[in-house]
């Protein structure tokens, strides 16, 4: 059967689906399940059919009907019995309505099906992405579903935090929390959670920080129900209850609501390919191998056209990224034939075609006919993320909603003629399994020769082209360069690794230990100096290896970025160029996994306040009418630098002097300098935006930003000049595991100091010192004074230097303070392989871990922030 | 006797109970902590090493010496002299460490335990085990297994795990 023909599938004869129901029910026994399954599929056909036909007020019903088939089925029913019983007289009204043709007010509906007969126990069910949103990426999508579980039970014990103690810092947090979810579920497209977040963060702020409590936690409990939908659990209120509740005790801040609940009960309600019932849940015959390899070079290519669309989009006029979306789509088309995924075949049919157009330069590949291209990335990716999951299921995939309309807005894009395209799609799908080529192939051996297994992709060149194909050696180039891509790769338990870089790190202490060792040295032959070298050398070899395997690129992260660019860029109507430089600079693993959050915020807000609103402005300053963001990696020195700057507007020195002293984080005849001044925007419930827009503006994003670079244990560096645009630059220790250290001696105990808080270490001249009190030490550093920390006191160290003069103080700083640390003398610097304390004592102020010393023995690594913090 | 001496003994076992010493009994090393001899279940130890520099850890309670590098691993080493109330004498060449394994929190801890010397593996059984003696307030004996007498002495048998997390240090943090 085709689509075309599905699309106009005739309205199904109620009356007889339900005749057809009431005989199988009677028929039908809670402990039957094929009985059970094929009835809920008859239910399936109608909730179709009353979707379709805009019956809203049997939908409903229909619809929690078949969620309590569905759990007897899934057998989470306590009492199936009854619960059947609840259907059966569901059935009789419904009869009663259509047979009889009673009203559907009248009709007298069992009141369980309100209270869904069973509730279903929540999830040991594995995430089988139910009403996956369009156009997310899965693997994405499931990260951001994982993440959910606990950040909703953190937000929970914060609310009712807030209850207890009503602390201004628990809503600080709830809206960072609120905020950074608005953010990503904007990202996902779940366009209701979003407006719920903006809504209660509204609310919050309404409310100064005093919520009511209730009403946070009836906002938690539905953002839950709704992750939980996702994963198969029971559906969510309409979000206008949750609404209105914000309101109501919000005293009603705008009447925006009328908008929200038809997005969100569009989300909900599935557009189905198929009027007609799927059928028993069959297996499925397919040669799983050949399918599984299919999924994951399949998601490899649309990763890949990803990226080479963004590149398209810059750069119009770039062939080779057309052709590898092309070829990415052809080999999908190739191989989805020949495994008989007829959905996948057909969409990236569809999608080829109006690429195929583009590369004949009949119409250019922008505007709609870009988004529709991307729009079918999306959904491939989502078909085969059905296809995976049928994989590991067993059972034939389900249909996916609304590729029907996607084909047709493709079609009506592209202008294909029908005709053609239905012959060579049939030509195609017949020979699908040789190498199913639109045009003849002017290269047929090596083409056969990299059949669709070998998952190369084909390249199409069309007979009046030869000769342009020839002369572009760069195809076959990137032709290559995707089948590195997939090397092998293979995932090992974090942990292992860790033990295995422990164990090297053992290696080069007892390595050093031998080679140094005074009796060996004296002792030597000079064959023994060479193999020792040579351990030497292996060793190193070996560390550097070990360090490195936890370093990933971050290219991830920036292909996110690129997408987060330019959703915004259209919602905002701002027309970006998004560059993207050092997208391979490798960073220890939990970086790329922690540096997401604050760039989404970084670069929002270099959408959202940076680049001016309209071009004209742009132009007026001399600028090009393009804003221009620009997100950097780099490594620089021991650090990771990641920077994003725009060509934008610029920070407003006076507004943001303005907004700080009327927010009380300054005072109002304080000097600050430039930087002291941009810092201020990272404090938090900062913000100069006048209006808080969808996008941003409420200045939690910079606290975010902040937070996680601090627990990187990094910094962050503004720059700005009004009217030239500002950058944001983040400084990162190449990896977690090792810190540059300072050694300082104190007494008879050694302790490491971070280079990265070390400001200056100088031995003080006595005029500089001067006391308070005659306790309080202080120095006279830089013009300003600064207390001086003497560790052998806070720590009872024996035996250190006393008087300062004679010393050395090591200047420290942490979360802009200062402070000079008082030790005996400076031992050196090395890299040092930070280790916690062990769980009997990771508390101690003062102390962040520690770490094995060369000698073997421990030392201790001082935390800045600890010290200066009494 | 038809038990098997090789069943691990709960660690939470009552003392009161009579038939409680049977289930005490077991392989034991003994050790020396001033003049007394202690004695600690031998499936609690991990190993004997000798005296190794230990770094000193601020803040920290002071029966706690320190942290030590076992191959790689950083683990605190407390002093049971001081842990005793026993004046701490001078490090000598008998005294050693030894590393025990340690439930807390439902998460196996490596502890290092620092004693005079160490003496013997004594395979103790059920019939020389008494259960201790009351002192009264003034004298805790809730760490204490019980008492074993063994070759013409009295050896304390430990409950390393509430001695080195009884209530009083939960945590080392100061």
């Amino acid at each position: 059967m085709t689509i075309d023909t599905l699309e106009k599938a005739p309205a199904i004869d109620l009356k007889s689906k339900i005749e057809e129901i009431c005989e199988s029910i009677v028929l039908s026994e809670p402990s039957d399940f094929q009985a059970i399954s094929s009835l809920y599929n008859r239910f399936e056909a109608i909730n179709q059919w009353t979707l379709k036909s805009d019956n809203h007020q049997l939908a409903p019903v229909i619809q929690s009907v078949q969620v309590i088939l569905e759990n007897i089925l899934l057998e989470q029913c306590e009492n199936p019995e009854e619960s059947l019983a609840v259907v059966s007289a569901t059935v009789l009204e419904l009869q009663s309505v259509y047979r009889d043709g009673n009203h559907l007010e009248e009709a007298h509906f069992p009141d369980e099906l309100h209270l869904n007969a069973a509730s279903p126990t929540e999830s040991n069910i594995s995430i089988s992405l139910q009403n996956l949103p369009a156009h997310v990426d899965e693997e994405i999508f499931t990260e951001f579903l994982s993440q959910q579980d606990g950040a909703m039970s953190e937000m929970e014990t914060i609310i009712l935090s807030i209850e207890n103690s009503n602390e201004s810092v628990a809503a600080d947090e709830l809206l960072r929390m609120l905020h950074t979810l608005k953010g990503e579920s904007a990202l996902m497209g779940l366009s209701d959670v979003e407006q719920l977040c903006h809504r209660t963060e509204d609310y919050i702020k309404l409310v100064n920080s005093e919520p009511a409590v209730d009403v946070l936690l009836s906002v938690k409990d539905w953002l839950q129900v709704k992750f939980n939908s996702f994963s198969g659990g029971e559906q969510v209120t309409p979000l206008e209850i949750v609404v209105a509740s914000l309101q109501v005790s919000g005293n009603g801040s705008n009447g925006k609501t009328a908008t929200a609940p038809e997005e969100a009960t569009n989300q909900e309600i599935p557009e189905v390919v198929q009027p007609e019932p799927p059928g028993e849940s069959q297996t499925w015959e397919i040669d799983t191998d050949l399918c599984a390899d299919f999924v994951v070079e399949g998601k490899d290519h649309l990763d890949e056209s990803d990226a080479q669309l963004l590149m398209l989009e810059s750069n119009p006029d770039d062939p080779d990224a057309l052709d590898t979306v092309f070829r990415a789509f052809h080999t999908i088309k190739g191989v989805a034939g020949f495994l008989d995924l007829k959905e996948i075949g057909l969409l990236a049919h569809k999608a080829e075609n109006l690429l195929d157009q583009a590369r004949k330069g009949r119409m250019a590949l922008k505007g709609a006919a870009m988004d529709i291209t991307f729009e079918s990335v999306d959904f491939l990716k989502q078909l085969i993320g059905v296809v995976a999951e049928s994989l590991s299921s067993g059972l034939a995939p389900a249909p996916t909603p609304g590729l029907p309309d996607l084909l047709e807005r493709i079609t009506a894009v592209g202008n294909l003629d029908d005709d053609n395209s239905r012959s060579s799609s049939e030509t195609e799908e017949k020979e699908a399994d040789n190498d199913s080529i639109v045009k003849p192939d002017p290269k047929p051996i090596e083409e056969t020769e990299t059949s669709i297994n070998t998952s190369e992709p084909l390249a199409t060149t069309s007979p009046e082209n030869v000769v342009f194909t020839a002369n572009k050696p760069s195809i076959q180039q990137s032709g290559q360069a995707q089948t590195t891509k997939l090397k092998e790769i293979l995932k090992v338990d974090a942990q292992r690794l860790d033990q295995l870089v422990d164990a090297i790190g053992e290696l080069v202490i007892a390595e050093s230990m031998v080679s140094q060792s005074e009796e060996l040295v004296s002792t030597a032959s000079p064959t023994l100096v060479k193999h020792l070298s040579q351990l030497d050398k292996i060793t190193r070899e070996l560390q550097s290896m070990g360090t490195s395997l936890r370093m990933v690129t971050v290219r991830s992260v920036f292909q996110k970025m690129a997408r987060l660019v330019r959703d915004l860029s259209k919602k905002s109507g701002k027309e970006i160029e998004f560059v993207m430089v050092g997208a391979e600079t490798e960073v220890d693993k939990s970086v790329v996994d922690k540096i997401g959050d604050p760039l989404i915020h970084m670069i929002r807000n270099a959408v959202d306040h940076g680049i001016e609103s309209d071009a004209q402005t742009r132009e007026a300053s001399g600028k090009p009418r393009k804003g221009r963001v620009e997100l950097r990696a780099f490594q620089k020195g021991g650090n990771i630098y990641i920077e994003v700057e725009d060509d934008g507007q610029g920070l407003n020195r006076d507004v943001i002097l303005a907004k700080s002293i009327e927010k009380g984080l300054i005072k109002k005849d304080q000097k600050l300098t430039d930087s002291e001044i941009w810092n201020l925007v990272l404090e938090p419930g900062f913000s100069t935006a006048k209006k808080v827009t969808e996008i941003s503006g409420r200045g939690v994003g910079m606290d975010v930003v902040k937070r996680n670079i601090e627990s990187l244990r990094g910094l962050i560096d503004i720059q700005s000049k009004q009217g030239s645009g500002s950058l944001f630059s983040i400084r990162l220790p190449l990896t977690l595991a090792i810190i540059d250290g300072m050694i300082v001696q104190v007494g008879n105990s050694r302790y490491i100091v971070p280079t990265l808080s070390v400001k200056e270490s100088l031995q003080p001249d006595r005029k500089a010192l001067s006391t308070v009190l005659n306790q309080g030490e202080m120095l006279d550093f830089h013009d300003h004074l600064i207390p001086i920390i003497r560790l052998d006191q806070q720590f009872q160290i024996k035996g250190a230097k006393q008087d300062p003069s004679d010393a050395l103080i090591v200047v420290i700083e942490a979360d802009g303070k200062e402070a000079g640390l008082l030790v005996d003398a400076l031992l050196g610097q090395q890299q040092v392989v930070i280790k916690s304390l062990g769980e009997t004592m990771n508390d101690i102020q003062g102390l962040s871990g520690c770490t094995i010393m060369p000698d073997g023995r421990v030392g201790l690594i001082l935390d800045a922030s600890g010290l200066l913090k009494r | 006797m038809t038990i098997q001496t090789s069943v691990e003994t709960p660690a939470e076992t009552i003392l009161d109970h009579p038939s409680a010493a049977v289930s005490k009994e077991g392989k034991y090393l003994t050790f020396y902590v001033a003049n007394e001899e202690y004695g600690l279940e031998i499936l609690k130890v991990r190993e004997i090493i000798g005296l190794m520099d230990i770094t000193a850890v601020p803040k920290t309670p002071n029966f706690v010496r320190g942290v030590i590098n076992l191959r790689g691993k950083v683990i605190p080493v407390v002093e049971l002299r001081s842990k005793f109330n026993i004046q701490s004498t001078e490090d000598t060449d008998q005294t050693c460490i030894i590393v025990v394994d340690v439930t807390f929190d439902n998460s196996t801890l490596q502890i290092g335990v620092l004693v005079d010397s160490v003496s013997e593996v004594l395979d103790i059984t059920g019939d020389d085990i008494e259960d201790t003696p009351s002192f009264g307030t003034n004298l805790q004996t809730d760490f204490i297994r019980g008492m074993a007498k063994a070759k013409g002495s009295v050896k304390i048998l430990l409950n390393i795990e509430s001695v080195l997390t009884g209530s009083d240090m939960s945590l080392f943090n100061g």
